[in-house]
């Protein structure tokens, strides 16, 4: 299934200011995410993930800027918005409401809402299903997100750290989960998560945004393939990044580890074998935290001139 | 199916708040006026006389129990309910509704308790100790129909209140919500000062026209709070 | 599951499929597991399991059997064993030789480790 960018799917941002009193959280942001893929979505905490989201599904209002989902506008949109689910991080729920209650209450909001899927799910995470939802554990909770995001099929799922609390046995099952629900039904899913080389696989395009901006957004096999390390003897690899697009750059006595931007030429592999440099890849975690390091170095940089 | 009913059903899977605690609190009333009337009689003993029992008659706990409970109950709902709505893709407009129809027929349900109730005291005499719970001036002195409506648009007004509380604080924070407390506390006790300065009027009044023109105004609150509420509403984020 | 960094997952995907295809492990005209299947054991979304399918498809491994599924081309195994027969130099014999070099081994002293393997 190629991915179609047309007017009337996919999410179509165009500079996206959103301003907490004098905090810009985000500064003009472009983004276009066509329908019918996994994105994730990382950064350091504050870049405004959680931000962004929140403002597509008109949970918070933009300060500036447009957002188009399927074409319209979300805001009081109710043709659109139930076609939305995002379950945050810190979700509230009422006093009273016990997960089965709440369960009980979802296809009224989902019509799509798969009611046997929602109990597999919540048996296999051991979700007690009779238990006030405020009386969850972190994890619980968390499996209880993921129950309700995955069985309403919602056309545009948002995941905000939705493997917190979960032990890796959890994780595992709700990866599993995930890529079954999303190969039998496909649908837009935006998930924000830190564990990026867990989540690599999962995603199909990575979005990467620091202090409100996006500084990557890219397949994830094009992504890792867009940088490498150069490894050795301090003086021969500073030589070597000569002229390179250095992010990043680690010392172990004297060896000095220094990661690249850019792709590895047959030119690239001899000088580099011909200095005692090995030339290995970068993980896209550390791609993505070298980036965010990166970036900060730039900005203090600019700021001492 | 209607949007807006998806709220109305999340207010109202909420069973126990919804008939539960009208219910309790009404309970609690009488029991309070119950129990008052065995302590006082100790003095002058059981069942009350007259006078006594027609002290009784002033009774304003039927108005100031079910506000208590039912402002925090508004605030809840709305509150809580608000961010589930938001997350499973309610708009603003169709949650307000859902839950306006869900206070209307919690203040329906707890009318029709108050009318219960009521009818319970006359035929138990005062519940055996000739107290008045449900059966006093405030309420009409035992016309069902005054007791009906005073109770449901009480009821109403405490629901509303609370959501606007609720709602206030979803849009503008904690220290905004003080503030509207705090004013209008004011506005009340300035009403009632107003009242108190100008009672020989007031008194005229009501003995013209009774407790509907108390109902009255108290309706015309209700469309008032629930109008800022709606408001509110639209500014409220996550 | 940890795919190695360097290649890209549908690829290192398509290699352990056609491994398992030529270990025999699924016979000629046998099905090989669904997109979604693949995407739910491995962890990787489908259309990464997607296109590591389709490049098996473009190698001649596997082919598709409208409504049922993928399933192994008939000589898949042997086309693989030829394929990778040609290959063996230039994944084994040539890294095996620098390696050697790098160690001050001549080739003659490689060939000698070679018939003096116990295996």
């Amino acid at each position: 299934m190629t991915p179609t960018v047309t007017e009337t799917s996919g999410i179509q941002i165009r500079q996206l200011h959103k301003s907490y009193g004098s905090l810009d959280v985000l500064s003009g942001l472009d983004l276009t995410l066509p329908a019918g893929h996994i994105y994730g979505l990382v950064g350091p905490n504050g870049a405004g993930k959680t931000t962004l989201m929140s403002t597509i599904c008109n949970h918070t209002f933009p300060s500036g800027g447009t957002i188009l989902v399927d074409g319209e506008n979300p805001a009081e949109n109710a043709g659109v918005l139930e076609r939305m689910c995002f379950i945050h991080e810190d979700q509230p729920y009422n006093d009273v409401f016990s997960v089965a209650s709440i369960l009980h209450v979802m296809p009224n909001f989902y019509p799509d809402w798969d009611a046997a899927l929602a109990q597999r799910l919540v048996a296999r995470f051991q979700v007690p299903v009779e238990r006030r939802a405020r009386k969850l554990s972190r994890g619980q909770k968390s499996a209880f997100a993921i129950v309700i995001s995955l069985a309403s099929r919602a056309a545009y799922t948002f995941l905000d750290e939705p493997y917190l609390g979960l032990d890796p046995t959890a994780r595992e099952i709700f990866y599993e989960e995930l890529m079954t629900d999303f190969g039998a039904h496909p649908r837009t899913i935006i998930m924000s998560t830190h564990l990026i080389d867990e989540a690599a696989a999962l995603m199909e395009e990575v979005i990467v945004l620091h202090e409100g901006e996006i500084v990557l957004q890219a397949d994830v096999d094009d992504a890792r393939s867009s940088a490498y390390v150069a490894r050795g003897l301090a003086d021969e690899v500073r030589a070597f990044a000569q002229g390179r697009d250095v992010i990043a750059q680690r010392t172990l006595g004297r060896i000095l580890s220094a990661t690249i931007r850019g792709q590895v030429t047959p030119g690239d592999e001899d000088k580099a074998s011909a200095n005692r440099i090995s030339l290995e890849p970068v993980s896209l975690q550390d791609l993505i935290a070298a980036l965010g390091i990166h970036t900060l170095t730039n900005a203090l940089t600019t700021e001492n001139r | 199916m209607n949007t807006s009913t998806r709220s109305l059903r999340l207010y109202l899977s909420n069973k126990a708040y919804v008939v539960g605690v009208p219910i309790i609190t009404l309970a609690a009333m009488v029991l309070v006026s119950v129990l008052i009337a065995l302590v006082m009689g100790i003095v002058v003993g059981l069942p009350l006389p007259h006078d006594v029992e027609e002290g009784f008659r002033n009774n304003l706990g039927s108005l100031t129990a079910l506000p208590g409970f039912l402002v925090s109950m508004g605030a809840l709902a709305v509150n809580r309910n608000f961010a589930m709505a938001l997350a499973f893709g309610s708009t603003r407009r169709n949650f307000w509704v859902g839950t306006a129809l869900g206070f209307g027929l919690t203040s329906l349900v707890t009318a029709v308790a108050a009318v219960v109730l009521l009818a319970l005291e006359s035929l138990t005499h005062g519940w055996f100790v000739h107290t008045h719970a449900f059966d006093v001036t405030a309420m009409g002195n035992g016309n069902y129909l005054k007791a009906f409506a005073m109770t449901f648009v009480l009821s109403a007004l405490s629901l509303f209140l609370g959501a606007l509380f609720g709602t206030v604080y979803r849009a503008f924070g904690a220290s905004l919500t003080t503030v509207t407390a705090f004013a209008m506390g004011i506005v009340v006790v300035g009403l009632i000062a107003v009242g108190v300065w100008q009672r020989v009027r007031v008194i005229a009044f009501l003995a013209d026209w009774g407790l509907w023109a108390v109902v009255a105004i108290v309706a015309a609150l209700v469309a008032a709070v629930a109008a800022a509420s709606y408001s509110a509403n639209r500014l409220a984020t996550f | 599951m940890a795919f190695a960094n360097d290649r890209p997952i549908f690829l290192e995907l398509a290699d352990t499929i056609a491994a398992d295809v030529l270990a025999g492990l699924y016979p000629e005209e046998s099905q090989v597991p669904s997109t979604t299947e693949l995407a739910a054991h491995y962890r990787i979304n489908p259309a990464t399991a997607g296109k590591a399918l389709n490049t098996l498809v473009d190698a001649g491994i596997v082919y598709k059997k409208r409504g049922l599924g993928m399933f192994v081309a008939t000589g898949a195994p042997e086309a693989l064993r030829r394929e990778r027969r040609a290959e063996l130099h230039t994944h084994y014999i040539a890294p095996l030789l620098t390696e050697a070099k790098r160690l001050g081994l001549t080739p003659a002293d490689v060939v000698d480790l070679i018939t003096k393997d116990p295996s």
